[in-house]
């Protein structure tokens, strides 16, 4: 545990009200994974807001799992501010904790990264994002398909130039 | 597989999520094979996935270059998505088809090229280079020297360029190793305009004669000190100061600056030593154009006849150094770190700076073509060269760390060990040298390390530099670190030696005693004078 979690019952709470209307109660640092809901408690000019933080774009059962994430994660380190996509350090190692957190159907992971997204949380962003990637992974372009519901566009012949004329470079 | 154990009870929505998030999914793909299955999906996921794999293009014969040719062709957007190109080729396929990547079917519309590498053939493919008869009738297919000139804006008094649109206009890096042309391979020539190039930070040329057609003159006032060119490396190169002092005067802001004069010669590519090269003084003058911002300095001089004598105690052949040369010296403020060889004229350096972290010394230039020098004759002629340059000249406030690099043939850790590890008296003589300086280096917060190189692969192949595509480069192992004074090759300790030499050192290191002067070779043993300094 890092130095700086204080313990639980020490920490000021802030209450989120989820799309259908149910009240959560979760402790501050917990809160502020998301950048979104810091930049809001700071918009209360760091006080601990004692009103309730509505939550619009995200249901009960979604921001349960997100705040899962957020406590499991809520000693790691702020992330940096690294934007670059050329630099970006690229893995799809995912650690153990989160891939059994993402052990979900489709439909909660469809849910969780736009949760990720909505209350920017990059890091769970990430860990989705990496997730649907490892689907994607060894598999044809007819097992992609399937796995993704995507109606293939093209005709057979356009199909085979695609395919000709991006294979013909070597890994590095 | 991890997603095996929950195969999806339903389908993932990848296109139902908005665009932006679909791109990260698609960016977090890192095979290529991957990448190509998703863009054989549907038009949607073809347009994310591109990109991606057309970001980075490594094109190894002429099948590639006319494939790459064709695919761009038939969807434009390929271009655009290219930033990185790497053209690496040896002799064997269809050499003529690299040509296919020419500028106005190819390169002019790269208009987001970034990175660009192209190497020819070279003597590594061929042989002959140790014993100067190497002969090559190989030579870069791609013009670049039409590229180079192309892209540029004239700063060039007389000169006039017409700059192609959008031609290599947002290159950050460029490394060129190919011959130019079968008559003349190594002239830089009219691709030395390079040094004129609006966006280039970082720039490596090998194998060529560093000159061209103009000269400082040339330069319109206007233009010096305006380019961003950060990192200049100039590897087996005739290296003519005409020109280094274009390149070292056109950048606001050098940073890195390594020269390595060429070592193997054979007709066609000799130095012409009848005109100035970085042997001559004026070297320090012009590197003093950069002096505020160069932090690393690395320079390898041309192998010197009899460069083993000098290395062992000669004077320089150039030691004397003018009242203006020896001012240059002392304005580089922000260099931490300088790797010369013993014969460099930059060995003057440390004494004159004062913000010098590291020193790596080797005797490149004194052990060429692996003709053998014994290791204690050659640990010698470094030795003198260090306590010439910085223990005798230093004051305890700038004596940088020292790192001693020997290159050697054949399996250079088991050899050191005949010369450190043995149980005769040269071998302890040996030790005792490195001892000195360790312990001199360590008692004033400074570290002393010796490293060798060698070349650890599979077919026991070695390489001259540059070390190409598919080229090992050698490995550089430490044998020996300060920090662990008695232990040599890393894992034998001298009890003996500490017994013995234990108080001699700590008196030599104790406070007041401030520098080491003299290293006398007599009768195989080092003889240390001391000499107490009256203060810095």
């Amino acid at each position: 545990m890092a130095a700086n979690a204080q313990p639980t019952d020490a920490q000021p709470k802030i209450t989120l009200v989820s799309s259908d209307n149910q009240k959560i109660l979760v402790d501050r640092d917990i809160a502020e994974r998301s950048v979104l809901l810091k930049h809001m408690i700071q918009d209360f000019g760091g006080e601990t807001p004692d009103q309730d933080i509505p939550i619009h774009n995200v249901n009960e059962v979604v921001l349960k799992k997100v705040i899962e994430w957020c406590e499991h994660h809520r000693a790691d380190p702020p992330a940096t501010a690294e934007d670059d996509s050329d630099n970006r350090k690229k893995s799809t190692d995912i650690e153990e904790w989160d891939q059994k957190f993402m052990q979900v159907d489709q439909e909660m992971l469809f849910e969780i990264i736009l949760a990720a997204n909505y209350l920017d949380i990059k890091p769970l962003l990430d860990v989705g994002c990496k997730t649907v990637a490892n689907m994607i992974k060894g598999k044809s372009p007819d097992e992609i398909r399937k796995t993704f519901n995507i109606t293939n566009d093209f005709t057979p012949e356009e199909e085979d130039q695609i395919r000709r004329e991006n294979e013909w470079a070597e890994d590095r | 597989m991890a997603n095996e154990e929950y195969a999806p009870t339903s389908q993932f929505p990848l296109l139902s999520l908005p665009a932006e998030l679909t791109l990260l999914v698609v960016e977090q793909v890192e095979a290529r094979d991957d990448l190509i299955n998703l863009s054989l999906t549907c038009r949607r996921l073809q347009e994310l996935a591109e990109p991606l794999i057309w970001r980075s293009l490594l094109i190894l014969h002429g099948t590639h270059a006319r494939r790459v040719r064709q695919a761009v062709w038939s969807r434009r957007e390929r271009m655009d998505a290219i930033q990185q190109l790497d053209i690496f080729y040896g002799d064997e396929f269809d050499q003529d088809d690299i040509g296919l990547l020419d500028k106005n079917n190819f390169f002019c519309h790269l208009r987001k090229l970034r990175h660009l590498t192209i190497e020819g053939p070279c003597p590594n493919n061929h042989g002959g280079w140790t014993e100067g008869t190497a002969n090559f009738p190989s030579y870069t297919r791609i013009n670049y020297t039409q590229l180079i000139v192309d892209s540029v804006q004239s700063g060039l008094q007389g000169f006039s360029f017409t700059r192609t649109p959008d031609l290599l206009s947002m290159l950050q890096t460029l490394t060129l190793h190919g011959h130019r042309n079968a008559a003349e391979p190594f002239t830089l020539g009219g691709a030395s305009a390079i040094f004129l190039h609006p966006t280039l930070r970082k720039l490596t040329i090998s194998c060529s004669d560093f000159d061209g057609p103009w000269t400082i003159d040339d330069i319109e006032p206007g233009t010096l000190k305006t380019t961003p060119l950060e990192s200049l490396t100039l590897i087996e190169c005739n290296i003519y100061l005409s020109l280094l002092e274009i390149a070292l005067r056109l950048p606001k802001a050098l940073r890195e600056l390594s020269l390595n004069e060429r070592k193997y010669v054979w007709e066609g590519c000799r130095p012409d030593h009848s005109r100035p090269r970085t042997d001559s003084p004026d070297f320090i003058t012009l590197l003093a154009y950069q002096a505020s911002s160069l932090q690393r300095i690395t320079h390898n001089s041309e192998p010197l006849q009899g460069g083993t004598e000098i290395a062992v105690g000669r004077p320089l052949p150039n030691a004397y150094l003018n009242a203006d040369q020896i001012e240059a010296l002392s304005t580089f403020t922000a260099l931490t770190d300088l790797e010369i060889s013993v014969t460099s004229v930059l060995t003057h350096l440390p004494r004159y700076s004062t913000s010098l972290t590291n020193l790596r010394l080797n005797d490149s230039d004194a052990t060429v073509g692996f003709h053998m020098t014994p290791i204690s004759l050659r640990l010698h002629g470094l030795y003198r060269r260090i306590f010439h340059t910085t223990c005798e000249t230093c004051t305890a406030s700038n004596l940088p760390n020292i790192d001693l690099v020997l290159s050697l043939p054949g399996r250079p850790s088991i050899e050191l060990e005949e010369h450190f590890c043995a149980a005769n008296p040269d071998c302890l003589h040996n030790r005792r040298c490195v001892y000195w300086l360790a312990a001199v280096l360590k008692a004033r917060k400074r570290r002393f390390r010796i490293f060798v190189e060698e070349f650890i692969n599979h077919s026991n192949l070695r390489y001259i530099p540059p070390y190409m595509y598919g080229e090992e480069p050698p490995v550089e192992t430490c044998v020996y670190n300060s920090d662990d004074l008695w232990t040599f090759a890393n894992r034998r300790t001298y009890a003996d030696d500490r017994e013995e030499l234990d108080p001699f050192l700590k008196a030599v290191c104790a406070p007041g005693v401030d520098n080491l002067v003299r290293v006398e070779k007599t009768t195989n043993v080092c003889i240390l004078i001391l000499r107490t300094m009256t203060g810095p």
